[in-house]
């Protein structure tokens, strides 16, 4: 008897597996080619299998009421994608009579209140929901009352793991990998480095270190001697690599820093009166202004995580999953893009501010073309 | 004047139930949804844990020596990753079990900080603070990121399906208050109240002044479990450092509630009512569009209000001690 019902239950979870193993692959593989490489490494919490809301269609006909809760405000990386949706997006689509208003929240960071929003948001009749970058699993109930309202929930740069959400995001695990990888190369191979992480617990920056610790790892003369969080906000960056180096009396031969902190980072080192060292950045004109004006300090750059292009892509999925066209894929990834020194002179002028508050980002067209995103979805229109 | 009667007897809880009152009022008229359905069981899902974790401040707040049990947070987040790393985790899901060692391990942690300050004398703010400081990394070491499952039949407590009215989450709380309510009966509270405002006078009456020290610790202790209980049913996941938040928040909703911080006074009505005015202050703004700034409103307007509400309270004292 107990024989029996043990291998009834072996058997049970062996199937489970087996078919979330087909539907994983099944999903990626429905994806054009040229895609498949950004999906070879990737956080394995990410969800990739098929999305429930393949068949979802809009409960009410557009123009749509559209909810943006955000988890913080207070860095330059939240400005800029707020000012994309409010600026840009929305009055396009207001134009284009797909969108009559967007209702902006945001919960300090504080999960049990972006929760009060969003059921606030689904009670007030919101079509959709855009999320950004939290907690991987604490809104997962919320999302799945969304879901069952006929809210889908749209979780840009960052994921969650509700399957009734869309992720949309560059590959952040991967994008620390090619970060760390480049940056153990730009170093010789071997030395100290300093990790500065973004809010430990918070989906990319997670994903992120995972990556980047992966690349630094093949590299056994390179040791990480510090992990700070550096909050993605340029000033707390700066104070905690200042503490760190104040106390610290090791040689730090580079510094691999989440994005909208780079600038924090490179002002604590300047002030340090230490050698500058090669730093990762991640988009922020600011610092790349210092790398314009010094152009021997680093030799490549990566947008890891554009803040207007990760909403734009957010947005443009958001759309075409409510206009019914079927979005194939739990998790829509973007591989991250490097950038030169040439594109940071395009970008900036001459005079450029070391205080900007500016991002510099890829084109529409670079991160998430048209003829791309149409394979992500069933019935593309 | 039969008014004015019944409100003076009201005593600590008229202020923040005239703030709950004026806030049910406003909403009425701003936000109606929270009168239906789906925003009552919202309501209650998402202020359970809250309204528990500061009825489990007010036995111990009650005590006296000024002791705010600022650990609050961090011990909310303890259980609540211990109960998804270690029981979830190894697939231990009873829910007899389940809420038995969050009860037990809450009431456990604060027995051991009711023995500290009994027996070793060191000030409650400072065991409270160290707590704080300790269960933040302990629980950083139990689960180093966000995740986990809470069990399935818990999934049916995080409203992720049908809203309804009698969720297990309002079954919860009406258990932590009807305890509270028979502890209230018992010569225990009389003591507790003594002890709180005169520790000295009740201790020269003949009360066992460590032993009801203890006991409400250990009460603070189960509230705290039935907060961790809430807690985990809302994020239906584990999370290290999200529990907290919870801290200031429920220390906030204790003061709006009416308890006195140096000892003797609190209720369990005046923590509810604390509790679910701070819910209604962030449920009503976010019926305006502050966009990007309601964090910052919401946090403005906690404070904001537990300033006006302390100063009317001064007031009011003063003017009802000048009457006689």
């Amino acid at each position: 008897m107990k024989i029996s019902r043990l291998s009834l239950i072996i058997a049970a979870i062996g199937s489970t597996y087996l078919s979330a193993g087909a539907a994983l692959a099944d999903a990626v593989q429905s994806l054009p080619d040229s895609e498949q490489p950004i999906y070879a490494l990737v956080d394995p919490q990410i969800p990739l299998g098929e999305s429930p809301l393949t068949d979802f269609k809009a409960k009410n006909p557009p123009p749509w009421k559209i909810g943006y809760a955000s988890s913080y405000a207070g860095n330059t990386w939240r400005a800029e994608s707020l000012n994309e949706i409010m600026n840009v997006l929305l009055p396009e689509a207001k134009e284009a009579g797909l969108v009559s208003e967007v209702v902006v929240t945001q919960s300090d960071l504080k999960d049990a209140v972006q929760i009060q929003q969003m059921r606030q948001m689904v009670d007030d009749g919101v079509d959709a929901i855009i999320i950004c970058c939290s907690n991987v699993t604490a809104l997962n109930s919320t999302i799945e009352y969304a879901y069952s309202k006929g809210v889908p929930v749209f979780s840009f740069s960052g994921y969650v793991t509700s399957p009734y959400a869309i992720n949309v995001a560059a590959n952040h695990m991967l994008g620390g990998y090619e970060m760390g990888k480049w940056l153990a190369e730009e170093i010789g191979g071997k030395g100290n480095v300093v990790l500065v992480s973004g809010i430990p617990g918070f989906a990319s920056s997670d994903s992120f270190d995972l990556g980047a610790k992966k690349a630094l790892e093949e590299y056994p003369d390179i040791s990480i001697i510090g992990e700070l969080a550096g909050k993605w906000t340029d000033q707390v960056a700066q104070t905690e690599l200042q503490k760190f180096l104040a106390t610290n009396p090791r040689q730090v031969d580079g510094i691999i820093t989440q994005s909208a902190q780079e600038n924090g980072v490179l002002n604590a080192m300047l002030q340090s009166g230490r050698p500058m060292v090669p730093i990762t950045l991640g988009g922020e004109a600011s610092a790349a202004c210092y790398w314009s004006k010094n152009p021997d300090w680093i030799s490549s750059s990566f947008h890891i995580w554009p803040p207007a292009r990760e909403m734009s892509q957010a947005w443009d999925v958001m759309l075409r999953t409510l206009q019914g066209q079927g979005p194939k894929i739990q998790s829509m990834l973007r591989p991250v893009l490097p950038y030169s020194l040439a594109d940071v002179r395009e970008a900036l002028p001459e005079d450029c501010n070391l205080n900007s508050t500016d991002w510099i980002q890829p084109s529409n067209s670079e991160w998430w073309p048209e003829d791309i995103a149409e394979q992500y979805f069933h019935n593309p229109s | 004047m039969l008014i004015t009667k019944t409100f003076r007897s009201l005593g600590s809880i008229k202020i923040p139930l005239i703030l709950f009152m004026i806030l049910l009022f406003v909403i009425s008229i701003q936000a109606p949804k929270l009168f239906s359905v789906s925003g009552f069981s919202n309501a209650i899902l998402v202020s359970a844990p809250l309204i528990l974790a500061t009825l489990a401040l007010t036995p111990i707040v009650m005590a006296g020596r000024g002791a705010v049990d600022l650990s609050i947070g961090p011990l909310i987040s303890f259980l609540n990753v211990t109960l998804i790393a270690w029981l979830s985790g190894n697939n231990i899901t009873n829910p007899i079990v389940f809420c038995l060692w969050a009860v037990i391990a809450g009431a456990g942690y604060q027995i051991i900080q009711a023995l500290i300050v009994t027996y070793i004398r060191i000030a409650p703010i400072i065991v409270a603070l160290s707590g704080y400081l300790i269960l933040t990394g302990v629980n950083l070491m139990v689960m180093s990121r966000p995740g986990g499952l809470s069990p399935e039949w818990m999934s049916s407590w995080s409203g992720g399906g049908e809203p309804q009215i009698f969720s297990p989450i309002l079954i919860l709380v009406l258990t932590a208050l009807g305890l509270w309510g028979l502890f209230t009966r018992t010569g225990l509270y009389k003591q507790l109240r003594l002890v709180g405002s005169d520790e000295r006078m009740a201790y020269t009456s003949g009360v066992r002044v460590d032993f009801v020290r203890i006991v409400a610790y250990a009460l603070g202790g189960v509230f705290a479990g039935f907060a961790a209980l809430s807690y985990t049913a809302l994020v239906s996941s584990g999370d290290p450092t999200q529990g907290a938040t919870y801290t200031l928040q429920a220390v906030t909703a204790l003061v709006l509630g009416g308890a006195s911080l140096s000892g003797g006074r609190g209720t369990a009505t005046g923590a509810l009512l604390g509790a679910l005015n701070m819910f209604l202050i962030t449920y009503l703004l976010g019926a305006f569009s502050f966009g990007s700034l309601s964090g910052y409103i919401t946090s403005l307007a906690y404070g904001g209000i537990l300033a006006a509400s302390l100063l009317v309270n001064v007031v009011s004292n003063r003017s009802s001690v000048s009457r006689g």
